[in-house]
C-alpha cells in the first residue's frame, strides 16, 4: 500500500512543529490579503520570497502554498461584504453573495462559502494524491521532444486564456521568452542581452520581475486607474451565521459540480481559478431549474464558485509537482522558489524526494483544515481588517518591496530593475496588454531552449524529431489547432458570403 | 486613419523590439539545427514578435481590439508620485541607509493617494523603519545600514 505509506511519511512533515506553524501562518496571511482588495496572492507570495531563503525549503513551499489557496479563502469575504473582489478570481461571487448580504444573509454566506472552499479544496487534495504520482511514473517516459511540446501547448493556452486580446497574450509570453534568456547561455557561455550590466550575467532576478511587473502595477492599477475610496462594510449580523436545513441541500451539488470544474481547469496549464469560477457559475445557472434567481442571492450562485476557484488552485499543484510545468502565474513563482532552493520540479520530485511532496500534500489538509476552523469564528476581525485605508497600505507595501528585492543580493541594481519592470508593467496596462503570460514565458522559456537543444542533439539536427512521438506530435498538434482556430470563423464567414453572392 | 492609438503604438513598439532582438541574436551565432548556438532561440523569438508586432500594428489600424477602449482617466501625478518614491529609496538607501531612504520614500509616494495627512506619514515612517530593521536588519541580518552621515 505505497499511498498509505505516502500519507503515513508526509503527516510526519506536515505535522513537524515548525511546518505547522508555517502552515498557519500562510493561510492566515494569506486569508487576510484575500479579504483585501488591490492586494492578492500573488504580490504577497513574491514579497514573502525572500525571507523564505532562510528557511527549509519544504518549510517555505508550505507557506507559500498556505499563502495561494488562503487568499482563495478570504477572497470571498470582500465580495459578500463589500462587493468588491478580493482576488480577481472571486469576482464571481460578487454576483450573489453581495445580495445576500443585503437581504441580511450575510453570515450565510460567508459561513457556506468557507465550506465550499473547504469542499472543493479536500477532493482536489485527493486526486492531487492519487493523480500526481501517477503522472510522474508516466512522465518518465517524457524525453526532450516531449516536454518541449507540452511547455510550447502551455503557453499557447496560457495566451489565449488571459485576458486582452489573443494577439497581445502571445505577444507577452514571447517577450517573456525573450527575457527569459537574458544572461549567460550555460551551453556557449555567451553573454545574451545584458548590455554591459554584469549584474545580468545571471539573467534578470525572477522576484524584482514579479513585484515589478505584478506588485507595482498592481498598486498604480489601483491608485492610477482607479479610486482608493472603499464603500461602508454592509451591517453583518453575524449571529444569523448559520444556513438553514435548504441552503444546504441546494449546495450539495452545487458544490459537487464547481469542484469537477475547478479540479480539471486547474490541471490544465495556463488556466487558473478565476476561468474555473465563471464556468463553475454559468453552467450552474444553466443547470438551475429557477435561473432567474441569479443575481439576486441564490446560494448556489456562491458555493459552486468557491468551490471550483479552490479546487483550481489545489488541482493546479498537479501539473507543476508532477511535470514541472507551472499551471498559473503564481505556481510559476512557487516554481522558482523552488528552483532557487536547488529543487527541480519534475516527475523526479515526486518520486525521488517524496518528504517534499507528500509532506506538501499532507500540509494542504491542514492549511484547508485550519482555514475552516479560522474562517468562521474570526470574521469578525476580518472584517474590521478591511477598514485599513488602501492610502496607508500601499506606501507599506512599496516599502516591503523594495527591501524584499534587496535581500536577494543586496545590490541596488535590483531595485532599479523592479522599477523598469513597474514601468514596462505599467506601459502594458495602458495598452492592454496581460502580464500573466509573460510571466509563464519567463519562467519556461530557459526550458524550452534547454530541451529544443537537447531534442535536435539526440535527433542529430533533424527537426521532425519534435513531431517523432506520439506524445509530442499531439501536443504540437493541439497547439496548432489553438493557434489556427479563430482563425477559420472568419475565413469560413468570408468564403460563404462569397458562396452568397455568385 | 489610427482608430486605436494605443493599439498601434504598441504594435509599433512590438515590432521594433522583436527586430532589435533579432538583429542582436544574429551576432550570437545561429549554429547549426544539429547544435543550436546562443542566437537560434532569441532569433526564433524576436522574428514572432515582430510578425506579432505587425499584425497588431494591422489590426489597429482596422479598428483595434475594442478592449477596454472607453479608460477612465490616467491619473499620471500618482504614477510619478509612485515611481519617484521608489526611485529615491533606490538612491538615498545605499548613500544614507535605511531610515533616510524609507523617509523619502513614504514622503514622496504618500502623494500618490491625494494629499497626505502628516500624521499618516509620521506614523508610516516610524512603522515601516522600525519594522523594517527590527525584521530586515536586526532578525535577517540584512547588510544595510540603518543610518549613515
Amino acid at each position: 500500500m505505497d499511498l498509505f505509506n505516502n500519507i503515513v511519511l508526509g503527516s510526519q512533515v506536515a505535522l513537524a512543529p515548525s511546518n505547522i506553524l508555517f502552515c498557519f501562518v500562510g493561510v492566515f496571511v494569506g486569508t487576510v490579503i484575500g479579504l483585501l482588495p488591490g492586494i492578492g496572492a500573488l504580490s504577497t507570495i513574491s514579497l514573502l520570497l525572500p525571507l523564505t531563503f532562510y528557511m527549509d525549503p519544504t518549510t517555505a513551499i508550505i507557506m507559500l502554498a498556505g499563502i495561494f489557496y488562503g487568499a482563495q479563502y478570504g477572497g470571498s469575504t470582500a465580495s459578500i461584504l463589500l462587493n468588491i473582489p478580493g482576488t480577481a478570481t472571486n469576482a464571481i461571487t460578487c454576483l450573489d453573495g453581495y445580495p445576500m448580504a443585503k437581504n441580511g444573509r450575510a453570515g450565510v454566506a460567508l459561513a457556506m462559502t468557507s465550506v465550499a472552499s473547504f469542499v472543493g479544496g479536500s477532493l482536489a487534495i485527493v486526486l492531487l494524491m492519487v493523480l500526481a504520482p501517477l503522472i510522474a511514473q508516466f512522465a518518465y517516459r517524457f524525453g526532450a521532444a516531449e516536454y518541449f511540446a507540452i511547455m510550447v501547448f502551455g503557453l499557447v493556452v496560457a495566451s489565449s486564456l488571459s485576458s486582452g486580446s489573443r494577439l497581445k497574450g502571445l505577444a507577452m509570453v514571447v517577450v517573456g521568452l525573450i527575457l527569459g534568456g537574458v544572461g549567460m547561455d550555460i551551453y556557449s557561455g555567451q553573454l545574451r542581452y545584458q548590455f554591459g550590466f554584469v549584474q545580468l550575467a545571471e539573467g534578470v532576478s525572477l522576484v524584482a520581475l514579479v513585484m515589478g511587473l505584478f506588485g507595482v502595477a498592481e498598486i498604480l492599477n489601483n491608485l492610477v486607474l482607479g479610486n482608493t475610496d472603499h464603500p461602508r462594510v454592509t451591517t453583518v449580523s453575524l449571529k444569523a451565521l448559520l444556513p438553514d436545513r435548504d441552503d444546504l441541500r441546494r449546495s450539495v451539488l452545487p458544490m459537487l459540480r464547481g469542484t469537477g470544474i475547478g479540479a480539471f481547469i486547474g490541471m490544465l496549464p495556463g488556466a487558473g481559478p478565476t476561468i474555473a469560477s465563471f464556468l463553475a457559475y454559468a453552467t450552474e445557472k444553466r443547470v438551475s431549474r429557477t435561473p432567474e434567481i441569479f443575481g439576486t442571492g441564490a446560494i448556489e450562485g456562491v458555493t459552486a464558485p468557491e468551490s471550483a476557484n479552490n479546487a483550481s488552485v489545489q488541482a493546479a499543484f498537479v501539473p507543476t509537482l508532477s511535470l514541472g510545468i507551472p499551471g498559473d502565474p503564481i505556481m510559476a513563482v512557487l516554481l522558482g522558489a523552488l528552483i532557487i532552493h536547488g529543487i527541480t520540479p519534475g516527475p523526479g520530485l515526486v518520486l525521488e524526494r517524496p518528504q517534499l511532496f507528500w509532506g506538501l500534500v499532507m500540509s494542504f489538509w491542514l492549511g484547508n483544515l485550519l482555514l475552516l476552523l479560522l474562517n468562521l469564528p474570526l470574521i469578525g476581525v476580518f472584517v474590521s481588517i478591511l477598514k485599513i485605508p488602501y492610502r496607508a497600505l500601499y506606501v507599506g507595501m512599496l516599502f516591503l518591496m523594495c527591501i524584499g528585492v534587496y535581500t536577494l543580493r543586496a545590490n541596488i541594481f535590483d531595485i532599479y530593475l523592479m522599477i523598469g519592470f513597474g514601468l514596462l508593467g505599467f506601459a502594458m496596462m495602458i495598452g492592454g496588454f496581460p502580464a500573466a503570460p509573460l510571466l509563464l514565458g519567463f519562467v519556461l522559456g530557459p526550458m524550452i531552449e534547454e530541451n529544443l537543444r537537447r531534442a535536435l542533439l539526440i535527433g542529430r539536427g533533424d527537426l521532425t524529431v519534435l513531431v517523432g512521438s506520439p506524445i509530442s506530435a499531439t501536443f504540437l498538434g493541439l497547439t496548432a489547432l489553438i493557434l489556427l482556430l479563430p482563425a477559420i470563423g472568419p475565413l469560413r464567414r468570408r468564403l460563404s458570403v462569397g458562396r452568397l453572392a455568385e | 486613419m489610427t482608430v486605436s492609438r494605443t493599439d498601434f503604438i504598441g504594435g509599433v513598439a512590438l515590432s521594433v523590439g522583436g527586430l532589435l532582438v533579432t538583429l542582436q541574436a544574429m551576432d550570437y551565432g545561429l549554429g547549426t539545427l544539429r547544435t543550436i548556438g546562443p542566437g537560434l532561440f532569441p532569433f526564433a523569438a524576436g522574428t514572432v514578435l515582430t510578425i506579432l508586432g505587425l499584425l497588431l500594428l494591422l489590426s489597429s489600424l482596422r479598428g483595434g481590439s475594442g478592449v477596454g477602449e472607453p479608460r477612465p482617466p490616467i491619473r499620471w501625478w500618482a504614477a510619478a508620485s509612485v515611481f519617484g518614491g521608489l526611485v529615491a529609496w533606490a538612491i538615498v538607501t545605499p548613500r544614507f541607509g535605511l531610515v533616510p531612504g524609507t523617509t523619502a520614500l513614504v514622503l514622496i509616494a504618500s502623494f500618490a493617494a491625494g494629499r497626505p495627512r502628516p500624521a499618516m506619514m509620521l506614523g508610516l515612517i516610524v512603522v515601516l523603519c522600525g519594522g523594517g530593521v527590527l525584521l530586515f536588519v536586526e532578525a535577517l541580518g540584512l547588510p544595510l545600514s540603518i543610518l549613515k552621515l
